[in-house]
């Protein structure tokens, strides 16, 4: 496999172009119908009532946040060994997305929290993790963009990354290696998941139109990043011009 | 409209389900249109600069330069 074959930032921007149709219309469809899905067709909880619909939005932000940082962390290390052009600009691009998902994963589970667990927060294993992973996620946005020579803060942040990714297991384990007001896994089990499926089908779905967003705002983020770079190029070749 | 109303109400939950969904969908919509807003924005600043060489100059990467 040549890794390089799509480091040419001009052919990514095209065959982001030719990707970004389907995926932001599919992100679109799938959200549309996780919407109604959760909604109005997946049942109330027995013992949740409809409190259990808040899962819809937590579950799969919280997905992302993890499934984000570990993109930004296989980047930066394919930024930091083989010098990818474009990872930096993809771990760049992500950030900010996955701290919008962290966020959420947070607060949707603050509000689910307080009927359900009689509390908006508990400084228990999950729920810090998680807020971690947030200061990550801000640390990463802030260090990138902290050096006049922009490729500087692509490392340092790059570094941070790598060194933040410890934290990524420690969330999807702490629930099972310290004892937690935050529940178990119930879908991705080894021995299989132990939601009903009339609430399984409705959290996938809504699950594959988060990653599809996902999919959609890191593309065009990475062809704003593609610009950005070709903008300070030409800049710095006006300026030695003159 | 009694239906709207139990819909609503979510068996009583509505003043947490509602808050999560609207909270998910002002993030979500938020991180599109600013990233629209940027990439039209440099779009624009990008075709503001006449440059005389060709469109076709490979763009540099930010470890292009020293």
């Amino acid at each position: 496999m040549n890794m390089h074959r799509f480091a040419n930032p001009g052919r990514f921007v095209r065959l982001a172009e030719r990707i970004l149709p389907w995926s932001g219309a599919l992100a679109v469809l799938a959200l549309a119908a996780g919407l109604y899905l959760s909604l109005f067709v997946s049942p109330a909880d027995y013992q949740q009532g409809d409190s259990v619909r808040i899962m819809y939005v937590h579950v799969p932000a919280a997905w992302m946040a993890l499934f984000v940082y570990t993109v930004i962390a296989a980047a930066s290390a394919s930024a930091l060994i083989w010098r990818h052009p474009l990872a930096d600009l993809v771990a760049r691009a992500s950030a900010p997305v996955g701290a919008g998902f962290t966020f959420l994963a947070l607060a949707t589970g603050s509000l689910w929290g307080k009927p359900m667990w009689g509390t908006w927060w508990v400084w228990d294993a999950r729920l810090t993790s998680v807020l971690v992973l947030f200061f990550l996620y801000l640390g990463h946005m802030a260090l990138s963009n902290a050096f006049d020579d922009q490729s500087r803060g692509n490392r340092a942040a790059a570094v941070l990354a790598l060194v933040g990714f410890v934290n990524v297991p420690i969330i999807k384990f702490s629930v099972d290696w310290w004892s937690t007001l935050h529940q178990p896994a119930s879908v991705m089990r080894l021995d299989g998941p132990t939601i009903h499926p009339s609430m399984l089908w409705p959290l996938l779905v809504m699950a594959v139109g988060f990653k599809l967003y996902y999919v959609s705002i890191m593309l065009l983020r990475v062809k704003s990043e593609v610009m950005a770079a070709r903008l300070r190029a030409r800049s710095m070749a006006a300026v030695e011009a003159t | 409209m009694e239906q709207v109303q139990t819909f609503l109400a979510m068996g009583g939950y509505g003043i947490f389900v509602w808050p999560a969904f609207a909270l998910t969908a002002v993030i979500l919509i938020g991180l599109l249109v600013t990233t629209l807003h940027r990439l039209h924005a440099l779009q624009n600043d990008l075709s503001r600069l006449h440059d005389p060489r060709p469109a076709a100059a490979p763009a540099h990467m930010p470890e292009a330069r020293p």
